[in-house]
Parts: C-alpha cells; structure tokens; sequence
C-alpha cells in the first residue's frame, strides 16, 4: 500500500469518525428530547391523576400535613410539594430516575400517556355554576376549580370555585392541586391556609405574587394570566382562555 | 384495656408515668409504617397481654366496641392551645381548625360515653377511673 492510499484510508477513518460522532451526538439529542417527553408524560400523569400517580395531601411526618407526589403502589417514592415553583420540573426528574431503576421502558410511558390522555378527554372544558354548588354530603362541601375549564382561571380568581379544607384536600379527585398545579404551585400550602382565613381568593393570590416579586394586578384576570403566561402555564392544556 | 383519647388530652404524659401504659400513636405508626394496616391488632394485642393502650384511632379504622373508655375535649379549642403550645405543625393544627365542627360532631357520635377533658384538666384527673375501670376488667377477664 503506497503512501497516498494510506491517507487515503486514513482519511476515511477520520470521516467515518466525524459521521459516528454526529450519530452520537443525534443519539444523544435524541434521548434528552425522549427523556424531556417522558417527564412531560409524567407531570401530566400527576397534575390528572392517572396510572397510579397524583400530587396528595396527607400526612408528611407526625402531626404534619402537606402536599406530596406519590404513586399509589410505589409508596417509597414520596416528594413534597411544596412553595417552589420548580417542583414541576424537579419531580418528573426525580421520578423518572426512579422508574429507570425500576426498568420502566417506552412502552410503560406510551401506556401511561394513554390513561392521562383519556382522563383529560373527559374534564369539563368551561365553568358550570351547578358543578360547583355546595354538595348535600357531610364531607365534602363544594366542589373547587381546577383551571382546566375554558375560564378556569378566571373562577378561580373570583373565588367562585372554593371548597371545605375536607374537598381542598382529600377529595379522590383532588382538584385543588390540579389548582395550584395550574398556579405553578406557588405557596400550595400557603395559599390553601391563607384561603381559609381570607375571604377573598383574589386577595390571596395578590398577596402570594406580591411576595414573589409578579404582577397582581388582577383587575382583568384573564389579562393577568395573558400577561403571565409562564404563572398559569398559558401555552398548554392546563390553563385554556 | 383500650382507651380513646383525641390529641392534646395528656395521654402520652400518662402513659410516661405508668409503667402498665403503652401509648400507641396512630399518627407515629402510620407515619412509621406507611399504612395503618396491623394497628387495631396490634392495639389489642397490647390489651390482651394486660397494658392500658392509649390511642388516638381515626375513625376510618375504628370497629364497634374497640376500645373501653374514650376522652374528648369539651371543645376543639381544648386541644388545639395545647398542641399550639407544644409546637405542633401549623399544617395540622390547620386541619383541625378548619374541620373543628366536622371533628366534634364525629366524636360526639362515635364515643358517647366519653369522658369530657375541660380546659384545665388533663387524662392524669382520672387515673382513679381508669384503674377501676381496668381492675374491673381484668376481674372479669380471670
């Protein structure tokens, strides 16, 4: 082999080299892109409640209530959520490195997707007064917003979808964390101890973003959440308007 | 011998200061266990083996004629500046106040003949009554 089919060779090798490099790096960019889909996948499956997963309220240690993340059949996994806008990323992460280790494949994910999918097909898309009618039962007084409606968050703001501590926090369908899901999970706790005491649900989410540093200007809701679309989470299926 | 008493009435002082006393809290054993599956055994175990058991049961748990002697504050309020006091968790102290009427209703129907704790008295007032209460019972277990 002469000296210019060596280079010739080598030549090749360093293009076959660049090719695999460009090939892992798709590969790479694949997978983040995949595991950015399946932790979507995975807040949507909390915020709804599907295949097992739900944020709760209940016990977080003794004699301590508080909203946590949590699978039904996988106990072990238990995460607060707490005042901290970024529970909605830190979670699905969180999660998903732990379904890793349980071996959880795209199949299980795409299963998962299906459930939460069909159960969003099936919420109320605007507001009913008669939904949120104080109930006969003993428990569970009203009903309460869950954001999802066309002018959810409208309703909330007005306070017009409250509910007893009882339906805020323990009713199976637990529309107050969809709620705060849909506020961004700004002070849950907070804002479910101040809604108690304050009459106004307008005054405690002012209070609430004040704190924040965010406009509160809540004289056009809808404008507010127009104005503030990463608040509401305004550019998906969580907040419509 | 099973003994009912709600949060904030003095049961685990009691229960510090009598060597027959065991107390079973639910709260502790769910957070320990992550279910209250085994708790109502596990309380009459205790009670067969001739402790007083102290429990705080929820009432989603509670079998008819479980325990043999309850205490209930004469009003939320008891026991809610009591746990203020000792630091309990706003989260909780919350709940209670939130469903303080729910909560008395429930307790008012599920112990009817419960002992009422006013504000100035605590579960150790009646420990002549539970001793008699218990002696009677393990006569009649003999």
């Amino acid at each position: 082999m002469d000296k210019k089919e060596m280079q010739n060779i080598d030549k090749e090798i360093d293009n076959k080299q660049q090719e695999l490099d460009k090939l892992m790096i798709q590969k790479q960019e694949i997978a983040a892109k995949r595991k950015e889909q399946m932790k979507e996948i995975l807040l949507d499956a909390l915020i709804i409640g599907a295949g097992g997963f739900k944020v709760r309220h209940g016990m977080t240690a003794p004699y301590s209530h508080g909203y946590y993340a949590q699978h039904e059949m996988m106990k072990e996994f238990c995460k607060p959520v707490t005042c901290d806008s970024v529970w909605t990323s830190n979670i699905p992460e969180l999660l998903y490195k732990y379904l890793e280790g349980k071996g959880w494949t795209d199949a299980d994910y795409e299963e998962l997707k299906v459930k939460s999918d069909s159960l969003w097909s099936q919420m109320p898309d605007k507001y009913d007064a008669t939904l949120y009618e104080p109930s006969k039962t003993y428990l569970h007084g009203n009903h309460v917003a869950s954001g999802y409606e066309v002018d959810g968050f409208y309703n909330i703001v007005k306070g017009r979808c409250g509910g007893t501590y009882s339906s805020m926090t323990t009713t199976t369908q637990n529309d107050l964390s969809r709620e705060l899901i849909i506020l961004k999970g700004y002070c849950a706790e907070e804002f479910l101890s101040k809604r108690l005491r304050v009459t106004s649900t307008e005054d405690v989410l002012k209070a609430v973003y004040q704190r924040h540093g965010i406009d509160s200007d809540f004289s056009s809701a809808d404008g507010w959440a127009e104005n503030n679309p990463t608040r509401c989470m305004a550019d998906n299926k969580y907040y419509k308007s | 011998m099973i003994i009912y008493a709600f949060y904030g009435l003095g049961k685990t002082t009691f229960s510090q200061n009598n060597i027959l006393c065991v107390d079973m809290d639910a709260e502790y054993y769910y957070f320990e266990n992550k279910t209250m599956d085994g708790y109502v055994d596990r309380l009459k175990q205790l009670s067969d083996s001739g402790k007083i058991v102290f429990t705080n049961i929820r009432r989603e748990i509670m079998n008819d004629n479980l325990v043999d002697m309850s205490f209930i504050p004469e009003t939320i309020n008891v026991s809610l500046k009591r746990m203020i006091s000792r630091g309990t968790d706003s989260s909780f102290i919350l709940e209670l106040e939130a469903r303080q009427e729910e909560i008395m209703n429930d307790l008012k129907i599920r112990f009817e003949k419960a002992i009422i704790i006013k504000d100035d008295e605590y579960i150790s007032n009646y420990k002549d009554i539970i001793m008699q209460k218990y002696n009677a019972l393990s006569q009649k277990g003999d």
